[in-house]
């Protein structure tokens, strides 16, 4: 089960703080949801925060991929916080780093 | 069971055509480690495996998963076991007739419900991963041995696995090649903190990858710790498995003249 809180600081800003496990049980509701919203007219940009929330596998890193191309089409900006190191190492692993680089802010849990 | 064992094999028979190929075998497999299964041809190692990913019924003894005997488990909690491991067969097991795309979707169309498009990013981080993203559109049979292997591991981590059962990964691999799967399964466990149980006879690839080395000889197990209790050992067997001396070979002559003396057809 992973929660989705959605707040919007700024007209042009969507925050979405999720919590729970983000896994291959959670994330096809998840990935609908948030897509949803980042092909939404006005998602300017989006931050998703991970702090409260655990990638278990690596679906939770196809989905980020799919967000960031869909917000990236829309001409916004996607910025994800809050991940782990294990969810870092993921990225590496699978060398995504160069795809992230401009996404992924630093402030890990 | 040590509070750290994922699996705990606890006297273990097994029994092919009759005859017993494994005798009460015993050990844990440490959570997170890297656990080999070694020994000569013939002594029991695939059958262990085979037990081990439930593909083969215990005759007799139990292997726990977390306290749960594997003997003991329904069909649907088979099916839950089999969504946590990833098992990398000798020969890579992959569907000739597909892509190695294609080969890398079929776990994760059959046991999730993923989007395709999650899915095929999937597929494409895991041939990364083994070096094979730009091979995505290739058939099996236009791969090399090594590439096939390196395929069919991608494919064992398609569902991301708690624990990866591998078995003979060096075998029919130049040098190289080997060292770099050695090399690729010690950044998986790294990396997405899995369990690995390696089934192999090749000594160089065991003591490199190792945290825990079990040795079967006519199977039964030999000797099993760390990697330097099982070079230290003094038992005759493991010694010559060690040294690779050769086991004098036993001909029944009398069945070998009447052969040879006896008219062919």
């Amino acid at each position: 089960m992973v929660k989705c809180q959605i707040n919007y600081p700024t007209p042009n800003l969507t925050v979405m703080e999720l919590d729970g496990r983000f896994d291959r049980n959670t994330a096809p509701q998840l990935r609908r949801d948030i897509l949803k919203l980042a092909r939404e007219k006005g998602a300017r940009e989006i931050e998703i925060n991970f702090s409260n929330a655990v990638c278990t596998d690596t679906c939770c890193i196809a989905v980020m991929v799919e967000i960031l191309r869909a917000v990236l089409k829309q001409g916004g900006r996607l910025k994800i916080s809050g991940i782990d190191d294990n969810t870092a190492r993921m990225i590496s692993l699978s060398q995504l780093d160069e795809i992230f680089k401009n996404v992924v802010v630093t402030d890990k849990k | 069971m040590a509070s750290t064992d994922l699996i705990a094999i606890r006297g273990l028979n097994s029994f092919y055509r009759g005859r017993q190929v494994l005798f009460d075998v015993k050990f844990g497999i440490p959570k997170n480690r890297v656990t080999v299964i070694m020994g000569v041809s013939g002594c029991g190692k695939t059958t262990l495996l085979r037990h081990l990913v439930g593909l083969k019924h215990t005759d007799s003894g139990e292997i726990m998963i977390e306290d749960e005997d594997l003997g003991g488990f329904s069909e649907s909690q088979l099916m839950a076991y089999r969504r946590r491991i990833g098992v990398l067969f000798q020969g890579g097991a992959l569907f000739n007739s597909m892509s190695l795309r294609e080969n890398i979707a079929v776990p994760l169309k059959v046991h999730t419900k993923l989007a395709p498009e999650t899915i095929r990013i999937m597929g494409l981080m895991k041939l990364n991963m083994v070096g094979l993203s730009d091979f995505c559109d290739f058939m099996p049979s236009q791969l090399s041995g090594g590439m096939r292997k390196r395929a069919g591991l991608a494919r064992a981590l398609a569902m991301d696995p708690e624990v990866l059962f591998v078995d003979e990964p060096s075998s029919g691999l130049d040098p190289i090649t080997a060292a770099g799967l050695d090399r690729m399964l010690l950044d998986l466990r790294e990396t997405l903190g899995m369990t690995l149980v390696v089934v192999t006879h090749e000594l160089e690839s065991a003591f490199k990858i190792a945290d825990q080395i079990v040795m079967m000889d006519k199977g039964m197990v030999m000797a099993a710790g760390v990697p330097e209790e099982v070079r230290n050992s003094d038992d005759p067997r493991v010694r010559q498995f060690l040294s690779r001396e050769a086991d004098p070979m036993h001909v029944n002559m009398d069945s070998y003249y009447e052969h040879i003396l006896k008219r062919g057809k």
